[in-house]
């Protein structure tokens, strides 16, 4: 279940970057002219979006290993005996 | 614990830059019809979509392990519908005159009978006076 939340999170990070992108990509924003108001909104959100991603990504990784560590090593529950 | 409040704010934060990502050709007059306006819809409305998405997921997620810790009860088992006719009570038999009932029932017809008996008896002796 968490790995689809996981893959979520990195989806938006994925869409923060396509925003930052996008005015140049689609030539919305020519070269060599001031940034127009949608170019600026949409660099800043974008910016924002994949900072939260990043972010996000991360605490939650960080949040899974500190409950590893939490639980304790975990042994199998047989292990084959070794001659 | 951590994860899943992380996942949930993240997920809930992105859910807010989508909404503002579908409102700001309004709120900052992009030129009508320009490609800006297109990339923003479709981008703020993918977003939003992704970001209910990741917080069901997160909240799902985080529901079944409180469940697993037990720090949520578990969810009662469905009963059949079946049962619920049986806990019905059952219709009530009919009822059944008893003897009191029907000597309740006969006693004034009785003695109506019987004085109306008396009074032709009365006047038959009426008539043999004559």
């Amino acid at each position: 279940m968490s790995r689809w939340g996981i893959a979520g999170i990195g989806l938006l990070f994925a869409i923060g970057v396509w925003l930052v992108a996008a005015p140049f990509v689609t030539g919305q924003q020519p070269d060599s002219v001031t940034w127009t108001t949608a170019t600026r909104n949409d660099v800043i959100v974008g910016a924002v979006l994949a900072l939260l991603g990043f972010t996000g990504f991360f605490t939650v990784l960080a949040g899974h290993i500190a409950d590893m560590y939490a639980k304790g090593p975990q042994h199998p529950a047989q292990q084959p005996a070794q001659r | 614990m951590t994860r899943y409040l992380a996942g949930l704010i993240t997920a809930t934060a992105a859910l807010g830059a989508g909404v503002w990502l579908m409102l700001a050709p309004y709120g900052l007059d992009y030129p009508s019809g320009g490609t800006a306006v297109k990339v923003d819809m479709w981008t703020g409305a993918g977003a939003c979509a992704l970001s209910l998405a990741t917080i069901v997921v997160w909240a799902r997620a985080w529901r079944a392990q409180l469940r697993a810790d037990g720090l949520l009860p578990e969810r009662p088992a469905e009963q059949p519908a079946a049962s619920s006719e049986q806990e019905q009570p059952p219709a009530p038999a009919p009822a059944v005159p008893t003897t009191e009932d029907l000597h309740s029932l006969l006693k004034p017809l009785v003695a109506a009978l019987a004085a109306d008996q008396l009074e032709r008896t009365g006047n038959r002796h009426t008539e043999e006076d004559w």
